[in-house]
């Protein structure tokens, strides 16, 4: 790695970090208590920028599954399974604060309310998309099949999003919110949609350096053409 | 549970999960470019 690289590197996730604390900071003790829920509304901060930022990680799975079906370049691949990755990651954050916001909010950990089993299935998709990877042997295949599923997996976005709008559901659609609150969950956005582009970028990375090791150890030959012969060898 | 400990605990898995996964992906980085550092010239 490059010197410029690193220290760039260092900067960006120093400073991502050090908003991440603030942002905390913000969420505890800056924001005001809300008046009907309590203290529990706290995880709202939390909760809404990474939902956000999860469907952001998944335009990324879809766009680069689309470009990979156009292109059929192994960039694209490793990008949507950086993207997948780091969606699940999100995923899971969304799903876990939302259980204890609602066991502490409506009295229960689960309703199958259409957000929530939305959510849960879109969770469930590209946890799927991940599992399936492995279990495909060519890369060529491999990647073609993960950017059909990536593209299909996607298409759970949209309703995700419009189903508290457009059906019954005890999952708020919006909520109002206080100047000060207004400004802790926005501040939020900041290191949540930091983390999720570095933690694509980063990944993706890898994930081409290991890429590229097994195509090379792939083109070696398994005994070099000019070998010398060894004592064991017939003439 | 009580709301403090509920915005505890999310807090918490939230955080844990995030900088779990972001040092899994910079130990894993450190560890590639280091091995590519150990090659020599004329095999990278």
């Amino acid at each position: 790695m490059t010197f410029p690289r690193r220290a760039f590197g260092a900067v960006y996730w120093t400073g991502t970090l050090a908003l991440l604390a603030a942002g905390l900071y913000l969420a505890i003790f800056y924001a005001p208590t809300e008046s009907t829920m309590g203290e529990v509304q706290r995880i709202f901060y939390m909760h809404m920028p990474i939902a956000v930022t999860m469907f952001l990680a998944c335009f990324v799975v879809f766009f680069a599954s689309a470009a990979y079906l156009w292109q059929r370049r192994m960039i694209w691949d490793d990008l949507a399974q950086a993207g997948a990755e780091v969606a699940v990651l999100y995923a899971s954050i969304v799903l876990l604060t939302g259980m204890i916001w609602a066991r502490s909010a409506w009295g229960y950990w689960w309703t199958w309310s259409p957000r929530l089993t939305f959510s849960l299935m879109l969770w469930l998709l590209y946890l799927v998309y991940l599992m399936i990877r492995p279990s495909i042997e060519s890369p060529q295949r491999r990647a073609l099949v993960s950017a059909v599923y990536g593209v299909v997996a996607f298409l759970d976005v949209p309703l995700v999003y419009a189903s508290a709008k457009l059906l019954p559901d005890i999952h708020p659609e919006s909520i109002e919110l206080a100047p000060a609150m207004q400004r802790t969950v926005l501040f939020w956005f900041l290191p949540v949609l930091l983390l999720c582009m570095g933690l694509i970028v980063a990944r993706r990375r890898t994930i081409r350096i290991l890429r590229e090791a097994n195509e090379q150890r792939a083109d070696e030959p398994a005994i070099p053409p000019n070998a010398a012969p060894t004592a064991g060898d017939t003439p | 549970m009580t709301g403090a400990n509920a915005v505890a605990l999310a807090y918490t898995i939230g955080l844990a999960l995030l900088l779990g996964y972001a040092l899994r992906v910079w130990l894993l980085q450190r560890r590639l470019h280091r091995r590519i550092d150990e090659r020599s010239p004329q095999q990278r």
